[in-house]
């Protein structure tokens, strides 16, 4: 620091003698100045949180939405499947009404329960035909071991086949099966040439042509699209709410920053409680923008398709990822956003800081 | 005058050598401010303003000291100086025998905590804080416990006749009681100096009396120096020499005791 002009000058006296150090005031001290200094100016800062805690409602409630949304279709589209396994059931074993099927869940499929399409396809199947005795669904080893279950059955739906055909019981009660129909869902059920040729098989749900599926994919791509537009959007909504809800939170408060250093705060203190202040401000903000977005997306849904039909189709997983995101980006937009004016007035010159009129 | 504690180990050796030939070639004055050949530019726009040219001063210990002249005479711009708010363009500024361009931004807040007491025009008081609060932040600064705060910050209210007001807010006290919370804030580490910038500037006649009396007993009471930047006529009564300013010089430095006119003691 020592320049050559002022070597040349007199210097009449010793300097640094007498002369301390300034020690910042401890982490848990700080956090109380923090805490009293949220409560005091409480009226002024709920602006300021509202800022954050609407930019991150906006942000949630639009992933809520896209969420549900996608969830909403992936149910649409399984309807549709259902509604043409129908169809194919018909059209194999004729009207409905008083026939009887079993459906055999095949090993690869996992556990019966599990599966959401199988148990929408069930219960859509008992809505549409209330007459139709469904059996099962049961799995194969459980057919295998009471073959009495297909007695009377007009058709096998095979669900997620796999192997079928090394059960050692399996050829007597194919032969019991040969007026049967055996619909297959998702994989062939791999059976012995002798059985096979005693059964009928056809896909329950016809492959879609190459023109079905291009369109598909092309609304596919195109929902992704949008949603990433969306999120896009409404994160850079929220992240230039929450900067500039900060920014003037913290330039309005140059001049007490600048009496704070006259009193003997260090650059270091003054950072350290902006930031801490707006830590503070974007945790719980973000914390309550993230419900706030939450019931919102939620309630749009709820309000046109009933909650009973939301609830079914809520993907928690995506949900829960959802809020944490938000809740992350909230918080740290904020403190970030607080860094920049923050660290202008923790190095401004403390006559500059006390002049400044906001 | 303590001893300067010079390091052990040595990472500047010439710094060292250039310390001692201080020590030897100087003792200590015992003044509490001097100002040496100060200068100081602004930049407004196109035109470059010189606020201070060359200003030579020296404040002694206990002194109470008036800065006067009219606006942009450089007044605020010396009082900035000496407070070590701002950074002199050439000249040095020694605050208690301490050099202030010496010093690094910590040992600065210090010197600001524990030497120097600020009053303001405009009270600068945190209007978040209550009474009390606001007078114990330089304490808490200056490291004491809550505790300690408390129990002086009190103490000095009281002294400054607000013992009762602890709890308010700075909006629901008036002006003369504002500035008498931020004078108590001012004393709180019983400072070397305090700088008064226009302290009566926002006060009407009666209040603003009370104040500068305020500022003269607690002056010779605790044996502070201070320094008041001012346009108020009333303060000339109660100090020990007046210095006005014209054009960012010293025009000339008044003793009230002799009303002896000095001629200014201008800088080279």
């Amino acid at each position: 620091m020592v320049s050559s002009k002022q070597q040349n000058q007199p210097l009449p006296a010793p300097p640094q003698a007498g002369i301390g150090r300034t020690r910042d005031p401890s982490l848990p001290k700080t956090v109380r100045m923090t805490a009293g200094s949220v409560r005091n100016r409480f009226g002024r800062m709920t602006v300021t949180w509202m800022g954050i805690a609407l930019g991150i409602s906006f942000l949630m409630s639009a992933m809520v939405s896209s969420s549900l949304r996608q969830s909403l279709q992936e149910v649409t589209d399984r309807r549709a499947d259902t509604e043409s396994m129908l169809g194919t059931l018909r059209g194999e074993v004729g009207n409905l009404g008083g026939k009887s099927v079993v459906i055999v869940v095949g090993r690869s499929a996992g556990s019966v329960g599990s599966d959401r399409s199988l148990s929408s396809f069930v219960d859509l199947l008992r809505a549409r035909s209330p007459t139709l005795i469904v059996r099962g669904p049961v799995t194969v080893d459980e057919a295998n071991a009471s073959p009495e279950t297909f007695s009377g059955a007009s058709a096998v739906i095979s669900w997620q086949a796999g192997e079928w055909g090394s059960q050692p019981n399996w050829p007597a009660w194919v032969e019991r099966m040969k007026q049967l129909v055996v619909l297959s869902f998702g994989a062939e059920p791999a059976m012995d040439p002798a059985a096979a040729s005693l059964v009928r098989t056809r896909e329950l749900l016809p492959p879609r042509t190459a023109e079905e599926q291009a369109r598909l994919e092309t609304r596919k791509a195109d929902q992704r699209h949008r949603l990433r537009w969306l999120v896009g959007v409404s994160l850079l909504v929220a992240a230039i709410g929450i900067s500039n809800a900060l920014l003037m939170s913290v330039s309005e408060r140059y001049r007490e920053i600048g009496t704070m250093k006259c009193l003997g705060a260090s650059n270091r203190f003054v950072i350290r409680l902006v930031l801490l202040e707006s830590a503070f401000l974007g945790i719980t903000g973000a914390l309550a923008g993230m419900l706030l977005g939450l019931v919102f997306g939620l309630f749009g849904f709820v309000g046109t398709y009933g909650f009973a039909t939301v609830f079914a189709v809520l993907d928690f997983s995506r949900i829960v990822w959802g809020c944490l995101s938000s809740f992350m980006i909230g918080w740290i937009v904020a403190v970030l956003a607080a860094l920049y004016p923050a660290g202008v007035a923790a190095r401004m010159v403390a006559a500059d800081a006390l002049r400044s009129e906001v | 005058m303590t001893a300067p504690n010079i390091p052990v180990s040595n990472p500047h050796p010439d710094r060292l050598a250039r310390f001692i030939e201080r020590i030897a070639g100087s003792s200590s004055t015992g003044d509490a401010v001097r100002v040496i050949d100060v200068a100081k530019e602004y930049v407004m726009g196109k035109t470059t303003v010189k606020a201070l040219n060359g200003v030579n001063l020296t404040v002694q210990r206990r002194e109470y000291l008036s800065i006067m002249g009219p606006s942009g005479s450089g007044k605020t711009t010396l009082f900035n100086m000496m407070g070590g708010l701002d950074k002199p363009l050439r000249g040095q500024v020694f605050v208690d025998d301490v050099d202030i361009a010496e010093l690094d931004p910590f040992e600065l807040a210090w010197l600001r905590c524990r030497k120097i007491g600020y009053i303001f025009q405009s009270f600068n008081l945190i209007g978040a804080m209550s009474a009390i609060e606001n007078v114990m932040l330089p304490m808490v600064f200056a490291g004491l416990t809550s505790e300690e705060a408390l129990n002086r910050g009190v103490e000095i209210l009281t002294r400054v006749g607000l013992g009762d007001r602890c709890l308010h807010k700075p909006a629901e006290l008036s002006g003369g009681q504002q500035q008498r919370v931020a004078v108590a804030r001012a004393f709180a580490n019983e400072p070397a100096i305090i700088l008064a910038d226009e302290p009566t500037g926002n006060l009407d006649l009666v209040t603003g009396q009370d104040i500068i009396s305020l500022l003269k007993e607690m002056n010779q009471e605790m044996g502070v120096t201070v320094i008041s930047n001012t346009h108020d006529h009333k303060m000339l009564d109660v100090s020990d020499r007046i210095v006005w300013m014209v054009d960012g010089r010293i025009d000339r430095i008044e003793d009230r005791a002799n009303v002896r006119i000095d001629v200014g003691d201008v800088g080279a």
